[in-house]
């Protein structure tokens, strides 16, 4: 097999559910290049999970220069579905009530992009450094009481535990992409 | 050969004439461009510090969401001496047979984080232990026993499987101390406040509110976890270095001070240092182990009374800011007060 089909069918594995959560995902990132180190890591995890081919030639400049239009540009050609559509319109409507399975692929994608950023930088500011672990904190509880069974939860109250659950690695995640920025500079 | 003896001192002047204005523009350009830097960096660090307040609010809200949570945290408080993986984890009656256990979530910084685990993955054995079962939820009860022997400091062999490949890595669960989580310490206590401002159009009633901490006077504080190679001009290589000393002298920490303990309790990071700190309430008392121009010292520490903060009242459900949008607070809540104290 070669790596293109095998690049397809690890594309194509993508279930119609984390397509539209890395759609959105995308779509959601700031407008503002980011650093520099940070685009190669995502890129690299993105090549590594393959959600993106590795280009033929390594130009890092132009990646760089190109910022995220271009990724999500690229990254939309590369989805399958989304390849021949001219202009890719990317979704923004969060998940609909009782998706549980959205939320949790699209905390899954909040997981991947987290590990794709550069690890927490050396010097560490004392306020950021506080709302990083209040945030694990608060994830940690809820993943306690997603698998303790001495206090089951209905199906509703599961949802809301993983509703939670997102919004609060989104806030990790802004977080210490805000942090990436200083610290890239 | 006469005016060459003129000649040359005069181009001789007008060269270096010409070098030293380049210099200067050299020198103009250079500090204009460490001036744009000192500008960018200090724009950066606000947006840090305005991202981080707004995610504290999320929290708090959040917890304002989560059905029973109080009773909730409370058991997870209880539980806490009990080493952690750090996954969520499925488990379906209805699926199987089941290779392994399916992991639904990751939790940010914990040991499961730490050893490479993902959400995806399948658990298909600890410590050569098969998590292999008929159904989801027995493969989960398998891994639940396991973990109920674990002890602290115990490592764990754990093999999974991704995409289809076999991964085996090495976990350390970890135990959380109990009174160094967040929310087990801080509760909703308002600063003292010598006067209050009511942000304008703010609604006249006052309630379902909530507060959120928004700092205190070693949030500005910047530290880095000493090496060995900064031990060597520092005089240890344990500890924390302070990079940036707070404004307020509340903590009497300078620059270039290492924190070595906070009451004897050794901070193994940036974070745990702030966990440690934060669960002292104002008027207490500690002890700061530091190590100052290579020399220990103690310092006695009383936690001021000055964090600051903001009280909200829900009005609706809570959406979470666009990324990059840095705003606070989130668009659902009205700022009732500001509060702070100065």
């Amino acid at each position: 097999m070669s790596n293109t089909q095998k690049d397809d069918e690890m594309i194509c594995a993508l279930t119609a559910d984390e397509r539209n959560v890395l759609e959105r995902s995308l779509a959601a990132l700031p407008e503002t290049p980011p650093p520099r180190a940070v685009w190669d890591r995502i890129r690299e995890q993105a090549e590594a999970e393959g959600l993106l081919r590795p280009p033929l030639s390594r130009r890092p400049s132009t990646w760089y220069a190109g910022g995220l239009a271009a990724a999500i540009a690229l990254v939309a050609i590369l989805l399958p579905g989304v390849k021949d559509t001219p202009e890719p319109e990317f979704s923004t409507v969060p998940p609909a009530a009782g998706a549980l399975d959205s939320l949790m692929a699209e905390s899954r994608q909040i997981e991947n992009n987290l590990r794709a950023l550069p690890a927490s930088p050396g010097v560490m500011r004392a306020s950021t450094a506080a709302t990083i672990a209040e945030l694990e904190d608060r994830i940690a509880t809820i993943d306690f009481q997603l698998n303790d069974t001495e206090i089951p939860l209905s199906p509703e109250d599961k949802e809301i535990f993983w509703r939670e659950r997102v919004r609060l690695m989104k806030s990790l995640l802004q977080l210490r992409y805000a942090q990436a920025q200083r610290t890239a500079f | 050969m006469k005016t060459w003896k003129y000649l040359v001192p005069v181009a001789a002047a007008l060269l270096l004439a010409g070098q030293a204005a380049a210099q200067n523009e050299e020198e103009e350009r250079l500090r204009a461009a460490e001036a744009r830097e000192v500008e960018v960096e200090q724009r950066l660090r606000e947006a840090e510090e305005k991202m981080a307040e707004a995610a504290r609010v999320i929290a708090e809200l959040t917890k304002e969401r989560l059905p029973r949570i109080v009773e909730i945290e409370r058991r997870f408080m209880d539980m806490s001496g009990k080493p952690r993986l750090g996954v969520t984890i499925d488990d379906d009656a209805e699926k199987g047979p089941v290779e392994g256990v399916g992991v639904l979530g990751v939790t940010p910084g914990s040991a499961a984080d730490e050893a490479g685990l993902r959400a995806g993955d399948i658990l298909t054995s600890v410590n050569d232990e098969s998590l292999s079962a008929d159904s989801d939820n027995e493969a989960a009860r398998r891994l639940l026993d396991f973990m109920q022997g674990v002890e602290e400091g115990d490592k764990i062999d754990v093999e999974y499987l991704r995409n289809g490949n076999v991964g085996k890595v090495t976990v350390e669960p970890r135990r959380v101390e109990d009174e160094e989580m967040f929310f087990s310490h801080r509760g909703f206590r308002l600063p003292k406040v010598p006067e209050v401002h009511v942000a304008p159009g703010a609604p006249e009633r006052f309630g379902n509110m909530f507060f959120a901490w928004a700092g205190n006077s070693w949030g500005d504080m910047e530290l880095v976890e000493i090496n060995a190679g900064l031990g060597k001009y520092f005089g240890t290589d344990e500890g924390l270095l302070v990079v940036r000393a707070p404004e307020s002298n509340a903590l009497e920490l300078e620059e270039g001070d290492v924190i070595q303990s906070i009451d004897g309790r050794k901070p193994k990071s940036v974070g745990h240092a702030m966990r440690i700190l934060g669960s002292y309430q104002p008027g207490e008392s500690l002890e700061l182990a530091i190590m100052r121009d290579k020399k220990r010292r103690t310092l006695d520490v009383e936690i001021p009374d000055d964090r600051s903060g903001m009280l909200y009242e829900f009005l609706g459900e809570p959406q979470v800011a666009p990324a990059g949008v840095l705003a606070a607070p989130p668009a659902d809540t009205a700022v009732l007060i500001e509060a702070e104290s100065t």
